[in-house]
């Protein structure tokens, strides 16, 4: 059988002339245009090449005012996400050659305003991130004396999926609630909030608990799941925010029981 | 973001998913009035038996048989993101498990459909020696009489009718309608008179 990758080149599915491929960018220059515009460019094509690597030709040989964020070229930093073919994707982590015979279509994150052409402003998810206390709040003060916090690999279990998180805004990207609501966490954040808040070190979880269960914490989640289909880390926000749903409800009938929280 | 749901097909498939709550609303009326008719007397519960036998409530069964599957395909599917992490033996139990569990009753409750359609529906009009009153109002009566017949009965509809309201009330918003404290009153409160007459109708048949 042959090479799978090999097989799939311009020539063998009639893509035009070899080796080239069309990549159409969503440009936003605020000092040049009202509003965003599309820009074609012929891209030299290798089967190896990320988008990523796609736009920083485009950067180098064709238009040096292409503005992008990028920094890790292996899918940990963060920063090159962006709607490939109208879908949320790391352009690092995605490859050409499986958007044969293109062209393939860039455009800034969804749901984001964009400052200049794919570099979206991420201010409101910083507030965000910052409002949901995304640290390890002992739940009583220790001194070194009394040695390490200790940790089962069962309790471990509970949150390290979503310790993977790589703030990449993925989700946020692909979460309509998100998009219809900009007020809605969103599900990185939650995601981040419940690593927290599922973490045997933490405990923090009654201080996060407000802003949990207020309409706009997490309740405007309707079970889409789109957030985890896209997650290049394999975090599953939906899983965790739906986790907190459970523990939301808990608070709120339990509450009259125990007034500090039904959380530990 | 109007026409959102046309941008991606995953989209798509979660439209359709919550659309199909509408066959699970319908099931809880007709079941509903099923049971309400029943505590009317025999005659009231053959005239329902009756409606159900006209051609035009087997294509409305037929079209929400099948969006009851989408409903039961998909909503399994997103069953273990909405569960807590469940530990087995030492194991976590992984997604695929608890989908398979879900499809697998979904299954049993398809295959005990499928016997009734074909008692009901073929064994019995053929004159084969099957319990040709299996509906009959008698066997019902027993049946809802029973308080494990009535908490089935009630479980069912009631589960479907929230349920559904849930949902409904969800594409409000996704439809880009939010915060109606009217829809939620209205769609929260069909769903509570569902489950009373319902109610009501099931200790009125005493036991």
């Amino acid at each position: 059988m042959s090479d799978p990758v090999a097989a799939k080149t311009p020539e063998s599915i009639g893509a035009g002339p070899a080796s080239t491929i069309t990549i159409e960018v969503l440009r936003y220059r605020p000092e040049q245009e009202d509003k965003p515009v599309w820009q074609r460019f012929e891209v030299l094509f290798t089967d190896d090449m990320s988008v990523l690597q796609g736009l920083q030709q485009i950067k180098d040989e064709l238009d040096g005012s292409l503005s992008f964020r990028w920094s890790c070229r292996m899918a940990i930093c963060g920063s090159c996400g962006m709607m490939v073919n109208g879908q949320p994707a790391l352009s690092c982590k995605t490859f050409l050659r499986d958007l044969l015979p293109g062209p393939v279509r860039i455009e800034a994150l969804a749901h984001f305003a964009i400052g200049r052409d794919l570099v979206v402003s991420v201010d409101g998810f910083i507030k965000k991130l910052e409002s949901i206390k995304p640290y390890l709040i002992p739940k009583e003060p220790r001194t070194l004396a009394e040695g390490e916090y200790l940790q089962t690999s069962a309790q471990l279990a509970r949150f390290e999926p979503y310790s993977a998180c790589i703030n990449c805004l993925l989700c946020h990207a692909a979460c309509p609630q998100f998009g219809l609501d900009p007020s809605f966490t969103g599900p990185g954040v939650l995601a981040l909030l419940h690593r927290y808040n599922a973490d045997s070190h933490d405990g923090g979880s009654a201080q996060r608990q407000a802003m949990l269960n207020a309409e706009q914490g997490m309740w405007n989640c309707t079970a889409v799941g789109y957030c985890s289909a896209v997650c290049p880390k394999q975090v599953d926000p939906a899983h965790a925010i739906n986790q907190n749903k459970v523990n939301s409800a808990k608070d709120y009938f339990l509450r009259f029981l125990s007034p500090r929280g039904t959380q530990p | 973001m109007q026409g959102w749901w046309r941008r991606d097909p995953f989209f798509a498939r979660y439209m359709l998913r919550e659309a199909t709550a509408l066959a699970a609303a319908a099931y809880a009326i007709v079941l509903m009035v099923g049971v309400l008719r029943l505590a009317q007397g025999e005659a009231a519960w053959n005239g329902w038996l009756a409606a159900l036998r006209t051609p035009g409530s087997m294509l409305l069964h037929a079209v929400l048989r099948v969006a009851m599957g989408v409903h039961a395909k998909s909503w399994f599917e997103t069953m273990p993101q909405t569960l807590p992490m469940m530990v087995v033996g030492g194991r976590p139990v992984t997604d695929a498990t608890i989908t398979r569990i879900g499809w697998a009753a979904a299954l049993l409750a398809s295959l005990g459909l499928l016997a009734l359609v074909f008692i009901t529906g073929l064994a019995v009009p053929l004159g084969w020696p099957l319990s040709a009153d299996l509906l009959s109002y008698p066997r019902m009566l027993a049946f809802a009489q029973h308080w494990l017949g009535k908490a089935f009965l009630l479980a069912v509809i009631a589960l479907f009718a929230w349920h559904a309201a849930h949902r409904l009330l969800c594409s409000l918003h996704d439809l880009g309608i939010h915060k109606v404290l009217v829809a939620k009153l209205v769609g929260y409160g069909a769903a509570f008179c569902i489950s009373l007459i319902a109610a009501i109708s099931l200790v009125s048949l005493g036991g």
